[in-house]
């Protein structure tokens, strides 16, 4: 009764077929830094920049419908080619915990995505370095690297941490449900305002720090 | 200056010795991190022709742990990096030509927006994961201008809109909602831990929470009395016995030639005499508290239950249902524990420690002194023991937790659990939280079994100190000690060790209970947002015209959900509202219904502003079917009658008919007394609705509004009822909101909603005329239809 003898793609074939993600790659996308800034060239196939238009109307406006059906009548008029180009484009992990160089979602300043990049080191080296350089930036956090003390009081708490250039403190709300195990040595903590404080390893804590946050874990 | 963040003396340095004088200027911002993302002081100054970044780090002086008090410690700032982006205006710019131009620079600025002619443009906010960036475009170029942490974020928001709004207009006008920086503690300068809760748990006014509840204890002085006699006669009970079981025994009983020398047998009968008494009234007492303990939590959670429904929608979509519910049931245990627990508890304990006190001294006072220096420290030690115990006591607590969680995950999604085949998976996410919570069960009772012992064993300890005193004493008959009388001066020991720890215990229990308090009085005190006024307009008869003027909502601040709608409809006419969903149409209905109140316009009834109307009269004028169909528990009957407890069986079985809800309900055992809702019988999406709509046809409202009201039903039945409903709606107004606009063709008129905004009002007709958004949505939803085969 338990799944033994279906394959890994799942019972139905593979779902690839089903639906086209639309992934960057090197031969498709070029992404060009402006000032540090991102900006993107995508080449596309006619017919695909024009099913992607209707697609864009037809989910918003009528949501019983499936965009299928409105293809058909829509694409006809628009059949331009060239390179679309985005001035500034957004990163975004889609698997943050897990995979930090694969599986990033492009968007544009709508937050309509534009495509994926399968993996980053896809692309040439510069603009590796240039999107690495935008995800550690955009995923930044403050790392802890002791923990001085931590307080509880009325369903609060209060934190006294070292990060790598001094002390810092802050207060966290709820504080059970603010610490995230993001894998059994990696733990991030949310502050009242949102901010995010990470113990990169549970294991390079130093034991008197680690006794402050057992309780918590 | 608009003065963002504060404008500190050490600012004021730093800003000068860049020849920044504080006249000029124009908007001030404080943010905490530099462009590398590192933490750091940064000022962001704007000025007429500039903008000004200084970076620099911030050493706080004065006395350590005085941080608290930001105003009152030395600060200074030292600059590691300065920036300035000149953005002076090119001259093509007609500004300086026309001396008042401000018409002429509003048009340029309406104009230009996001052109280059301003210098600095695209002032925006960049927000990252746990950061942002302010970043501009100046020039022409781009550019990340300073970061900030969340705490900062805020600040820099304000910047950028005041900067934004100086260089489009060069004005310096203020909203003074945005100065309003509540976030923290007036007292002592630190954030609120909760944004929602304006409690600092630094500066909490505990006495003044204990005042307030000591106010409300009257309430309960009879049953705390009652409790505190029954406790004061078993505590004297407790004082005296030991007394005639030892010292009296042994000294008057068994010494030859007293008084009550070998009346053996009459000291018995008084020594059982006593325990039987005790019992009795500890029986007693313990019916007592039961009593008052029942009394007392059932009022305590009527009046938090009452407290809640008292306030407005916002309360509750702001929280947490799960952590309300909660709320009222610990704190009012906790509350109760306060009045009729802890309060004798704590009254009876310190009598009987006074008393004893009192006893020892009179008995022996060098021995008595012995003992009050000795057994605090061993009480002191004994509690370093509680502690750790609490501890692990609490892990224990979190491994529960986690494994109960899963378990009722587990049980709740049976059925995906089943269809998914994953059992096995299941099994073993419980087995592995069900293990760990063993695990820290047993640590737990291995603590116990060696702790206890080893605290008996200190107790025992302090006895045997004043066994040995006492000893020396009654061999060397120092101080007239006698045999019996040390027997008895152990037994009162061995009576201050409950009173000690429950006074270590205590303080746990009271900040517990200052907490719950503090939550108790914040809904007490706590502003319904809409409020009903005292005298209302009284409309009699309602013609159902409804004109809803410049409405303008928001939920928070940042964003308007509904920005300046102006339509009306004619009594007895039906408007039907078009829109994406998360346009703003469920909100409009919400805001008829006063569920919230508007932030900016106002609602019209008859021409009367719905705000001077009674709740009473709105609601039973204005009924709604909306998406979100609540059942109680209870019969069919019960939920149909829910606006109207009063209607007849007949009545009740008409708007079922009219709701199409009849004919399921007579396929049912029961009929209309089927038992519906939580744990009873499962009602399907289509005949939960049919029966929300029975409710409000049975309200037999003159404002009708059907919000989605048919979307969960089959095409066939959502056309009958169709049907139904526009006979119903015939000489009443009615207000529609529907997804499928074929539903709403026959409306008298049609307004369509695009982010909060009106964009088109017509018929159907002229909107398909217009070829606007309206008739773009038609069509595009006909040819779906007709794809799939179905013809309109």
């Amino acid at each position: 009764m338990i799944m033994d003898n279906i394959p890994e793609k799942g019972a139905g074939g593979a779902l690839t077929d089903v639906v086209k993600i639309e992934y960057l790659k090197p031969e498709n996308a070029e992404f060009i830094s402006r000032n540090g800034f991102i900006s993107l060239k995508v080449l596309k196939p006619a017919a695909d920049q024009a099913a992607d238009q209707a697609e864009d109307q037809t989910a918003d406006q009528a949501e019983d419908q499936t965009a299928d059906q409105a293809t058909d009548q829509a694409a006809g008029p628009a059949a331009e080619t060239g390179p679309e180009e985005y001035d500034r484009v957004f990163l975004h992990r889609c698997f943050p915990n897990e995979l930090t160089e694969e599986y990033i979602s492009v968007l544009d300043r709508d937050n309509n995505e534009i495509g994926v990049i399968r993996n980053i080191t896809d692309f040439p080296e510069d603009a590796q370095e240039l999107l690495r350089k935008e995800l550690v930036r955009k995923y930044h956090v403050t790392p802890i690297k002791a923990i001085r003390s931590v307080n509880e009081k009325y369903g609060y708490s209060y934190w006294k941490v070292k990060d790598g250039a001094g002390d810092r403190e802050f207060t966290v709300r709820d504080t059970y449900r603010s610490i995230t195990k993001i894998s059994e040595d990696r733990i991030s903590v949310t502050d009242v305002d949102g901010n995010r404080f990470e113990i990169p390893s549970l294991k390079a804590l130093d034991p008197g720090s680690r006794k402050k946050i057992d309780m918590f874990l | 200056m608009i003065e963002i963040s504060k404008f500190r003396q050490e600012a004021k340095n730093a800003l000068l010795s860049r020849g920044l004088r504080e006249d000029d200027i124009v908007v001030f911002a404080e943010t905490d991190m530099v462009t590398d993302l590192n933490y750091a002081t940064v000022y962001l100054v704007l000025t007429e022709d500039r903008l000004c970044v200084i970076e620099g780090q911030t050493e706080i002086g004065g006395k350590p742990g005085k941080l608290n008090r930001r105003d009152a410690v030395h600060r200074t700032f030292s600059e590691t990096g300065y920036r300035e982006y000149d953005f002076t205006v090119p001259e093509k710019i007609p500004e300086g030509e026309c001396g008042t131009g401000a018409e002429e620079s509003d048009r340029s600025g309406d104009e230009a927006d996001g052109k280059t002619d301003r210098g600095i443009e695209e002032l925006s906010v960049e927000e990252l994961i746990s950061c942002g960036y302010l970043c501009a475009k100046i020039h022409g170029t781009p550019e990340r201008i300073a970061a900030m942490s969340r705490t900062a974020m805020r600040d820099v928001r304000l910047f950028v809109k005041y900067a934004g709004k100086y260089l489009d207009d060069r004005s310096v006008e203020t909203d003074e909602e945005d100065f309003k920086d509540d976030r923290f503690c007036p007292k002592c300068g630190n954030r609120y831990p909760d944004p929602d809760r304006k409690i600092c748990p630094r500066c909490m006014e505990k006495t003044k929470i204990y005042k307030r509840l000591m106010q409300f204890s009257k309430k309960y002085r009879f049953q705390m009395l009652a409790v505190l006699l029954s406790l004061a006669a078993l505590s004297a009970l407790g004082v005296i016995a030991p007394y005639v079981s030892t010292s009296f025994f042994y000294d008057k009983v068994l010494a030859p030639g007293s008084k009550w020398y070998a009346h053996i047998a009459f000291a018995i009968v008084m020594i059982i005499g006593l325990r039987f008494i005790s019992a009795l009234v500890s029986a007693l007492s313990g019916v007592i508290s039961a009593r008052v303990s029942g009394h007392v939590t059932y009022d305590l959670k009527r009046t938090i239950f009452s407290a809640i429904q008292r306030l407005s929608l916002s309360f509750f979509t702001a929280r947490q249902t799960g952590g309300l519910m909660n709320q009222i049931n610990n704190d009012a245990n906790t509350i109760y524990w306060f009045f009729c627990s802890g309060v004798p508890e704590f009254l009876k304990n310190a009598v009987q420690l006074i008393a004893v006190f009192v006893i020892l001294f009179v008995m022996n006072p060098l021995l008595a002194a012995a003992t009050a220096v000795i057994m605090p420290l061993f009480a002191y030690s004994v509690w370093r023991v509680y502690r750790r115990m609490t501890t692990l006591h609490q892990r224990r607590y979190v491994s529960s937790r986690s494994m109960n969680s899963a378990l009722s995950d587990a049980l709740s999604g049976f059925r995906v659990v089943k269809s998914f085949a994953r059992e096995k998976e299941e099994t073993e996410r419980f087995d592995k939280r069900s293990r760990r919570l063993a695990g820290d069960s047993r640590t737990v009772t291995i603590f116990n079994n060696t702790a206890l012992p080893l605290t008996s064993f200190i107790m025992y300890l302090s006895n045997v100190v004043v066994w040995a005193l006492g000893g020396w004493m009654v061999i060397s008959g120092f101080g007239g000690m006698t045999y019996g009388k040390l027997m008895a001066f152990i037994a009162y020991v061995t009576l201050m060790n409950e009173p000690m720890f429950m006074f270590v215990d205590m303080i746990y229990w009271f900040s517990d209970c200052t907490n719950a308090a503090g939550r108790l009085f914040e809904i007490a005190d706590a502003e319904p947002d809409v409020r009903e006024r005292e005298d209302p307009v009284i409309l009699g008869e309602m013609k159902g015209h409804v004109e809803f003027r410049n409405v303008e909502f928001s939920y928070d601040k940042s964003k308007k959900v509904i920005d300046g709608d102006s339509f009306d409809v004619e009594p007895g006419q039906t408007l039907g509202l078009v829109g994406h969903s998360g346009a703003g149409k469920s909100t409009l209905a919400n805001l008829l219904m006063r569920l919230y109140d508007v932030t900016g316009g106002e609602i019209l009834i008859d021409g009367v502003n719905i705000k001077d109307l009674s709740f009473a009269e709105l609601r039973r004028n204005v009924g709604i079917v909306s998406q979100e169909t609540y059942l109680f528990v209870g019969t069919i009957m019960d939920n149909i009658r829910y606006a109207r407890p009063e209607a007849t069986f007949e009545e009740v079985l008409t708007a079922a008919k009219i709701s199409g809800a009849h004919d399921f309900i007579v396929k049912l055992q029961d009929g209309y007394d089927t038992k519906i809702g939580f744990g009873y019988k499962d009602l399907s999406g289509g005949e939960r609705q049919r029966l929300s709509i029975a409710r409000a046809v049975l309200l037999n409202p003159k404002i009708l509004i059907l919000d989605e009201a048919t979307a969960a039903m089959d095409t066939q039945t959502e056309r009958r009822i169709q049907e139904a409903l526009t006979e119903l709606s015939k000489g009443r107004t009615t207000i529609m909101i529907a997804h499928r606009l074929s539903t709403l063709r026959d409306a008298e008129k049609l307004v369509v909603i695009e982010e909060g905004k009106v964009q088109e009002t017509g018929t159907h007709s002229e909107l398909l005329r217009h070829k606007g958004i309206y008739s773009k949505l038609y069509t595009l939803q006909l040819e779906a239809l007709r794809n799939i085969g179905v013809e309109e």
